[in-house]
């Protein structure tokens, strides 16, 4: 359906932007109305103007956020490639309610897992839900019943 | 197999968690499901592999909160609190996003987040991510603000 290209063009130019670190470009794609939480912390951003304050107060910058070395956009028919030097593991949603996933590197070095539930209004981003999860060694414990993904199912 | 929605899917595998009977993890999972966890770059292939994990937890795995409980999918939305989106992900009929609060056994509470397929009522691939609670920052004070998103 054309609305359902049109949703996940508006989340695929918005990840792309925050990617970017292109403020002005994600505020133009965020409603009146917008409303980011974190639910794990409990803190609830309410507003374009916040929302980028806390972009542009983010301690030490938000330079190194993203993984520039990797291109990955993994599933099925709805999930598609970005550019060459984009960061993303998943994208999936229609309607107006989509999920994207991006790996995140800190300049610690540390590697992060972002997701982010996004609910669209108006051609636009109304809310977004997002969680951060950090990588970690797989325990010893269970060693017997795994096996390994692969790098680039993991965004590599 | 009868149909059976997300929503009803996850409640089943909640209790199932809940009350550790592992032995009815086969009405929930299919005998090739496969779960990863990009996290640590693990993947659990079948059923059996699925279950040991379960079985072998250090402490047993936690405690989910079936108040918490989110899953969107299909015709279904779900927002049974104000505060929380629910997604419904894409890739055809039987694909799923859910979020749970869950408690770990030394006390720690975590958001377990899911995306999932079902096939005849029971889940053939899982994406799982962890998300552990953490206190807000005094630097982002000024622009959010606080409350209990669950």
């Amino acid at each position: 359906m054309a609305a359902d290209q049109n949703s996940r063009d508006l989340v695929a130019r918005y990840v792309r932007a925050l990617h970017e670190r292109d403020l002005d470009t994600i505020q133009s794609l965020q409603h009146a109305d917008f409303v980011e939480d974190y639910p794990q912390s409990g803190e609830r951003i309410r507003g374009r103007r916040d929302w980028r304050a806390i972009y542009e107060n983010y301690p030490g910058g938000l330079v190194g956020v993203a993984d520039v070395s990797k291109d990955r956009v993994i599933g099925g028919e709805d999930r598609w490639l970005m550019g060459p030097t984009f960061t993303m593991v998943r994208l999936s949603g229609e309607g107006d309610m989509h999920t994207a996933i991006l790996k995140l590197r800190y300049p610690d070095e540390s590697e992060w897992y972002m997701v982010s539930f996004m609910e669209l209004r108006d051609g636009l981003v109304l809310k977004a839900t997002t969680f951060f999860a950090e990588t970690f060694e797989p325990p010893e414990w269970r060693a017997q019943w795994i096996e390994p993904m692969p790098d680039e199912a993991r965004g590599g | 197999m009868p149909e059976r929605g997300g929503r009803e899917f996850a409640e089943t595998w909640v209790e199932i968690l809940s009350s550790r009977r592992y032995d009815r993890l086969s009405e929930v999972i299919h005998p090739d499901c496969v779960h990863e966890y990009p996290q640590s770059g693990e993947r659990f292939v079948g059923l059996a592999n699925i279950r040991a994990i379960f079985e072998n937890y250090p402490g047993g795995v936690g405690v989910q909160d079936q108040a918490s409980l989110r899953v969107a999918g299909d015709n279904e939305r779900w927002a049974m609190a104000p505060n929380f989106t629910v997604i419904r992900t894409t890739g055809g009929a039987g694909s799923y996003t859910s979020a749970i609060r869950a408690r770990y056994p030394d006390g720690s509470d975590w958001f377990v987040l899911s995306m999932f397929e079902l096939v005849d009522g029971r889940m053939t691939h899982g994406t799982l991510y962890f998300a552990p609670m953490f206190e807000a920052p005094e630097w982002r004070r000024p622009y959010a603000e606080r409350g209990d998103m669950t």
